[in-house]
């Protein structure tokens, strides 16, 4: 159910866009929205499905504890 | 060109001080740092110096190239790699949204909605974000000149309605620690300005641009003025040990006001702050991520963006807050202050060096 309504709601926002771009003939906003409409759907889709996902911050945090402990 | 609009200086000055001073009203990030004493507001005070000294490479690269934001000129700058600093900016500017929109979920959750799920308060308010920061610059300035004035009349009648409950004896002995944690703490309190990366981007986009130096201090000082009424009214009600323990000191303490026993319970009037503030906030870097993105690949609208960058920052910023304690630690002055100084500081002085260097951009006399 959740999947779905996750579907739902990615599709319309592309719905939105897409037309529109395709008549005004931006093909460089198009990619850019694709890829950034792909990131936003892995992220929320493995977050629903309940997959760990790696946590940034705790990168972030390794990385300058190796610099400055 | 991205954008049309333009931005006068005195809208700038308040945008920037309500990105600033918002978190100030809830989480006071400052109380913990050092010297996590009664020297607070000392620190407060050394901090405006030092924030003036980070912000000295963005103004000297602005004045070399003064019609390119920071992705821009970093672009023309060092060529190719140049995209590569873009993408690392565009990241950090996200990140930071998504930051702050947990920061805010995670308040409403904990303190006053708890039953509520974080989704509900982050789809929302995101919502009203990408509709204010589709209209541009020019209509975020003139909202925040509206709503500067409401946040600082606010919280000024709030102090002065505390002030039958302040003890300033707390405050001495001044310098107890001796001085060097002080101005550590004056250092971290500094180093929390990501304001100045948003100054950087917004700066082309001023009308005047002789008043440039006048919004780089007044910013910096109306933040220093608010942050010290803050401060010195919660250490003066709880005093150090308790502060230390709130999560939300200025909260605790706006619940406290009682005049009269008919003047009580005025926390609405600091959630409605909270909202305004973090509304004007998240929309300015929501539209920064945005327009970062256009100037990176050369986009002619960034409008249609801005629905899909609001699809990453909020499960961003919901998987980057699991609970508000490692939320804190992250934003504490241990991990964030090396993070933000990194892209406030670092970058821009190798980009000034090799600007320098190379004789790239408008000379000066």
């Amino acid at each position: 159910m959740k999947v779905f309504i996750l579907i739902l709601t990615f599709s319309g926002i592309a719905f939105i866009q897409v037309p529109v771009l395709i008549k005004k003939r931006q093909w460089g906003e198009l990619t850019v929205i694709f890829i950034l409409l792909a990131i936003g759907f892995t992220l929320s889709l493995l977050q629903t499905i309940g997959v760990k996902v790696p946590d940034p911050n705790k990168g972030i945090e390794f990385l300058i504890k190796q610099i400055h402990p | 060109m991205l954008e049309d609009g333009r931005i006068t200086y005195k809208q700038l000055i308040y945008l920037i001080f309500i990105t600033r001073i918002t978190l100030t009203f809830t989480y006071l990030p400052a109380l913990t740092s050092p010297p996590k004493n009664q020297d607070v507001w000392l620190s407060g005070l050394l901090s405006f110096p030092i924030q003036l000294l980070f912000a000295v490479p963005v103004y000297l690269l602005w004045k070399r190239f003064p019609s390119q934001s920071i992705i821009q000129y970093s672009q023309s700058i060092v060529g190719k790699a140049g995209k590569l600093i873009g993408v690392l900016y565009v990241w950090f500017i996200i990140h930071f949204t998504a930051i702050t929109l947990c920061q805010f979920c995670k308040f409403l959750t904990t303190a006053v909605a708890p039953e509520t799920p974080m989704l509900f308060f982050g789809i929302s308010l995101t919502l009203f974000c990408a509709y204010a920061a589709r209209n541009g610059v020019e209509v975020m300035g003139r909202m925040s000149e509206i709503i500067a004035p409401i946040i600082m009349i606010a919280s000024i009648t709030i102090v002065v309605l505390l002030a039958k409950d302040m003890n300033l004896e707390v405050f001495t002995p001044v310098l107890e620690k001796g001085f060097l944690p002080v101005l550590h703490g004056g250092f971290t309190i500094a180093a929390r300005s990501v304001e100045i990366i948003g100054i950087a981007m917004v700066l082309p986009y001023l009308n005047d641009r002789k008043k440039a130096k006048t919004v780089f201090i007044f910013t910096f000082l109306l933040r220093l003025i608010f942050f010290l009424i803050i401060t010195i009214t919660i250490l003066a009600i709880f005093g150090v040990e308790e502060v230390k323990n709130r999560l939300f000191s200025f909260f605790s303490a706006v619940r406290l006001v009682s005049i009269g026993g008919f003047l009580e319970r005025i926390e609405s009037v600091h959630m409605g702050i909270w909202v305004l503030g973090v509304f004007i906030k998240i929309t300015f870097y929501y539209y920064l991520a945005v327009l970062g993105m256009g100037q990176l690949f050369n986009l002619k609208d960034y409008r249609p963006l801005i629905l899909p960058v609001g699809t990453i920052i909020i499960p961003l910023g919901i998987l980057i807050g699991p609970s508000i304690v490692e939320l804190k630690e992250f934003t504490s002055y241990k991990i964030f202050t090396w993070y933000s100084l990194f892209f406030m500081v670092f970058i821009p002085s190798i980009l000034l060096f090799i600007a320098i260097f190379r004789k790239k951009g408008v000379r000066q006399k």
